[in-house]
């Protein structure tokens, strides 16, 4: 049996995982068909993006290094809670509200003497701007985060994607029909 | 986009005392903020439901404590509802999960005190809670993902 490249026609060896030719991925993201046909609103959940639901409003990103007093300031300057930490251009961490309550208020006098590295969360889950929007419901579901991270595939930031964008989503859509 | 299934319908039906779990964090107004922090670290938990005789009275949550409290010069002795939200909404258990969902989306809040019939505190719905809730709503969506979705083969198949 012989299969041809989809996009260029060029038959590449069964079962190769790209086509030698153009260079286009033959392998398929699996993502689970919904076994309820015809349910519109299942299905997007697992079609569309989590892109839709983004405003790239919440993105905030700081440094290990800079002092949790700093990311204070700039949370209550600009009614935010959540910040990403990165380090040589790679995530290394989260900072949100919560992390402030339960690792520094209270803990350490002065917070200008404290580093967002010594209270952060490390290595968070994320997601890809092209992931199913269920993919983002799961990690917060499975992992009790009101905000996840999204990524492009080299690591830069896109946007922090809240709970409630989310809750948005639903709401709008449930009141469409 | 057009919505029929069943699913949406029942969650629009769906009563929020069939959901909840029950944990409820409350204290007094006059619960210093030293103590309330003390109480939220704790207990692991983003809110306190301010309680006067089973009164819901306010919220004091994470945001009160980032926005209003820390790097400021506030005496942490100060009872908590100088900084609280005054009379959050409340919602009783028999009422729709949906109309929990639209409050959340519409509101800043991420937790709903719940009352009786007397308007008494019986619990509290938060948004994690919520959220779990609706991945079990749409359990062929939400868990019957892959383990690992970007995982990318590095070879090709057998060998």
């Amino acid at each position: 049996m012989k299969t041809s490249c989809p996009f260029c026609g060029y038959e590449p060896p069964l079962g190769a995982d790209h086509c030698d030719q153009c260079l286009h991925s033959l392998m398929k993201r699996d993502i689970p068909a919904s076994r309820r046909k015809g349910n519109v609103f299942q299905d997007a959940l697992l079609n569309e993006p989590v892109s839709e639901l983004l405003t790239g409003l919440d993105l905030l990103v700081c440094s290990p290094d800079d002092s949790v007093q700093k990311i204070i300031d700039i949370f209550q300057k600009d009614k935010k809670g959540c910040v990403l930490v990165y380090e040589n251009k790679k995530m290394v961490g989260i900072l949100s509200n919560r992390d402030l309550v339960l690792h520094a208020a209270g803990v350490h006098k002065d917070l200008s003497r404290v580093k967002v590295e010594e209270v952060m969360t490390r290595d968070p889950s994320f997601v890809r701007p092209d992931d199913p929007i269920a993919f983002a419901i799961n990690k917060m579901a499975m992992g009790g985060y009101r905000h996840v991270p999204v990524l492009r595939p080299d690591g830069t930031p896109v946007s922090i994607l809240l709970i409630r964008d989310i809750l948005r989503y639903l709401s709008a859509s449930k009141k469409n029909y | 986009m057009t919505m029929t299934s069943t699913s949406e319908r029942r969650l629009k039906e769906k009563k929020i005392g069939e959901i909840i779990n029950p944990r409820l964090i409350q204290a007094p107004p006059t619960t210093s903020v030293e103590r309330a922090v003390q109480i939220m670290r704790d207990n692991k938990s983003a809110y306190i439901v301010v309680s006067d005789k089973k009164r819901v009275v306010g919220m004091f949550t994470e945001s009160d404590l980032t926005q209003k409290i820390l790097n400021k010069p506030v005496d942490w002795a100060r009872p908590i509802s100088d900084f609280m939200s005054e009379d959050p909404v409340v919602l009783r258990q028999d009422d729709t999960v949906g109309r929990a969902v639209d409050l959340m989306a519409e509101q800043d809040f991420y937790h709903i005190p719940l009352v009786n019939e007397k308007q008494q505190l019986v619990n509290v719905l938060s948004v994690r809670t919520l959220v779990r809730f609706l991945a079990e709503f749409y359990p062929g969506e939400v868990y019957n993902l892959p383990p690992n979705p970007h995982q990318i083969a590095e070879q090709r198949e057998g060998g």
